[in-house]
């Protein structure tokens, strides 16, 4: 068994961790929560350094990777990039819709501008009465020759207002069934009747904004259709899997920040005359920190692996999406409480993760999600 | 004509552990240290201009066969290595690395311009890249701060010194030695990485390398002790406060010499 990266994502990595170092700041990450503004010249170096073409087609002048080492990018982007990790993940999220549903024009027009530097594709899916019930869409379409009409609300699209595009979900409205009527668009934000607004969120200021959608008699032509008109059901369970480990690549990377913060600060916080690290509640955190964020790496390292090997990991996923969400919520909590004011008042980025933490359990498949979609395929083997 | 450009490998300063004051590099990863990266992308720089190709050269031990050292210098535009592997030459001196290169980059031949990087990352004696340069009898200038191009067998280059820039006409062929703010070491994008692994490599024989020249020896490396801060406080005219320091310099006994 060898747990090493191979050569290439050693070097990979030694590479986007120094262009990231270079270009993008914790002062800078701190002035983009500030103003709430996303940081593109950082972003943009990612690009001419050609980060994002990682995983794109080859056609487009990508380079193939394997999912590894698209969480490896991911993870990086996390630890060392802020907010860059925001659209970094809805691009490898989205690239890969693209690359197995689009067309060559569509990818062309998305990943095109998206590898040199653009925006990704938002999501588009949430809805106030469809957030794990993703079926449940009440936003829906009407065929008119060769376009469609599309009414409705979505809300809870990441970034979607700092986006060029949106994956967006829609119904045909001539069809009941929720799994054969739903169709995957790629919606222009600046189409008109689109209206983006960005909703208020935990910890408030943030350069990922949370967005609503409206989207009133929104004209887009069939050629906007991504993959099979309504096959869009059977396409977003496609890939979902990869999408959870992706995402949960910012769970390890967050933990992992902050319990080096929590870390190095026991050893400089001196009270009653020691440092606190050498108390031994202090040092019973340090070592569950440490070893959760060592279980996070392996287990979202492992199911990597196992798809990039075919193997089936409908329920190592799910384990893996529950525990790293879970765990970082507990890693960050304890390293708050190690490092005690400083994690309430002032701006270490430890506000920051803890605030965005908490979503970790929510977004991409909820806890409940997770233990109710897995447990009857644990059960099945008994 | 090619360029060369000379680089070693060594452990890594970050994971060279210290105890009872000697340094032990067992665990540390050997890397190449970022004077001499910066040397390789001023010399990829000029090779690129100048349409010519660039051939990485390091001598060492058996660090050197690391395929991921391999790969890495490879992505930063060298377009093959030549390397001389022999236990040897680990850790060695300058001077024996001196002798050792020169034969290496003999054997090489064809090429005008070799360019060496500042000092090692890990001793940084600043003596490889000189020392080279008059074994092979060419002429060597160090503290390059620029590489601006090749006209003909001259190099054109700049040092930057105190009392201003001076413009250099080299002739070649000649080495340099560049100074670690010439340029930024590259950052390798995952198509050069992946290209890493198809570029020649050429193990140069070590029979025919001298690997042995009498030069210093290393007996130990040691930190030394640290001393717990006096924290004497001096006041009074700055003359009074001077001799205040002498007179507690000599009290230490730290001039042995007397005044």
């Amino acid at each position: 068994m060898d747990f090493r990266f191979t050569d290439e994502q050693q070097l990979l990595a030694e590479s986007l961790k120094e262009c990231l170092v270079r270009s993008i700041t914790e002062a800078d990450i701190q002035k983009s929560y500030e103003t709430e503004t996303f940081p593109m010249d950082a972003w943009k170096a990612l690009a001419e350094n050609g980060f994002l073409s990682i995983g794109a087609p080859e056609s487009m002048g990508g380079v193939p990777a394997d999912v590894t080492t698209q969480v490896l990018i991911a993870y990086l982007v996390n630890k060392y990039g802020g907010p860059l990790a925001g659209f970094l993940t809805l691009g490898l999220t989205t690239m890969r819709d693209l690359e197995d549903f689009g067309t060559p024009e569509q990818q062309e027009m998305v990943l095109g501008q998206y590898i040199e530097g653009g925006t990704p594709m938002a999501l588009g899916m949430s809805e106030p009465n469809a957030g794990s019930d993703s079926s449940g869409i009440q936003t829906s379409y009407v065929s008119q020759g060769d376009k469609v009409i599309i009414n409705g609300h979505k809300h809870y699209n990441s970034m979607a207002s700092q986006c060029d595009y949106v994956l967006l979900t829609a119904k045909d409205a001539a069809i009941r069934n929720p799994y054969k009527s739903m169709t995957m668009f790629i919606l222009p934000t600046n189409t008109p009747g689109v209206r983006i607004t960005d909703l208020p969120k935990l910890g408030g200021k943030s350069p990922m904004h949370i967005c609503e959608i409206f989207l009133d008699n929104v004209e887009l032509p069939k050629s906007y259709i991504l993959g099979k008109e309504h096959n869009g059901f059977p396409q977003l369970m496609k890939n979902f899997e990869i999408e959870r480990t992706v995402a949960m690549a910012g769970a390890l990377a967050v933990a992992e920040n902050a319990f080096e913060d929590a870390a190095a600060y026991s050893k400089q916080r001196v009270q009653f005359g020691r440092p606190i690290c050498e108390n031994q509640l202090i040092q019973e955190k340090i070592f569950h920190m440490k070893m959760k964020v060592e279980l996070m790496r392996n287990m979202l390292f492992k199911v990597a692996w196992m798809i990039d090997n075919k193997m089936d990991v409908r329920v190592d996923h799910a384990l893996c999406k529950y525990y790293c969400a879970n765990a970082a919520n507990e890693v960050v909590d304890d390293a708050l409480q190690v490092m005690g004011g400083v994690g309430l008042v002032g701006n270490h980025r430890i506000m920051r993760y803890f605030c965005e933490t908490r979503s970790q359990r929510i977004g991409a498949g909820s806890d409940q999600v997770m233990i109710f979609s897995t447990a009857p395929q644990i059960l099945m083997d008994f | 004509m090619d360029i060369l450009v000379c680089f070693k490998l060594s452990p890594d300063s970050k994971d060279i552990l210290v105890s009872n004051g000697a340094i032990n590099t067992d665990r540390a990863e050997w890397n190449v240290g970022e004077y001499d990266l910066v040397a390789v992308e001023a010399a990829a720089q000029l090779a690129a201009a100048t349409g010519r190709k660039l051939i990485g050269v390091s001598v060492g031990g058996s660090q050197l066969a690391n395929t991921r050292f391999r790969k890495n210098m490879l992505s930063r535009g060298c377009d093959s290595l030549s390397l001389v592997m022999n236990d040897a030459l680990v850790q060695a001196d300058t001077h024996k690395t001196a002798v050792a290169l020169a034969a290496a980059v003999t054997e090489i031949g064809n090429y005008d311009l070799i360019v060496c990087g500042e000092g090692s990352q890990d001793l940084y004696f600043r003596q490889t890249g000189i020392q080279l340069g008059e074994l092979l009898g060419l002429p060597v200038i160090n503290g390059i701060s620029a590489l601006n191009g090749i006209e003909g067998s001259v190099l054109l280059a700049e040092r930057s010194t105190d009392s201003g820039i001076e413009v250099l006409e080299i002739p070649l062929p000649a080495v340099v030695c560049v100074t670690s703010d010439i340029c930024q070491s590259r950052i390798p994008k995952m198509k050069d990485i992946l290209q890493a692994g198809r570029k020649p490599v050429k193990e140069l024989d070590a029979a025919g390398i001298p690997c042995d020249a009498t030069g210093s020896e290393i007996i130990k490396v040691a930190l030394p002790k640290s001393v717990q801060r006096k924290a004497v406080n001096f006041s009074g005219t700055p003359e009074e406060i001077a001799d205040q320091i002498v007179a507690m310099l000599a009290k230490e006994g730290l001039m042995p010499g007397g005044m």
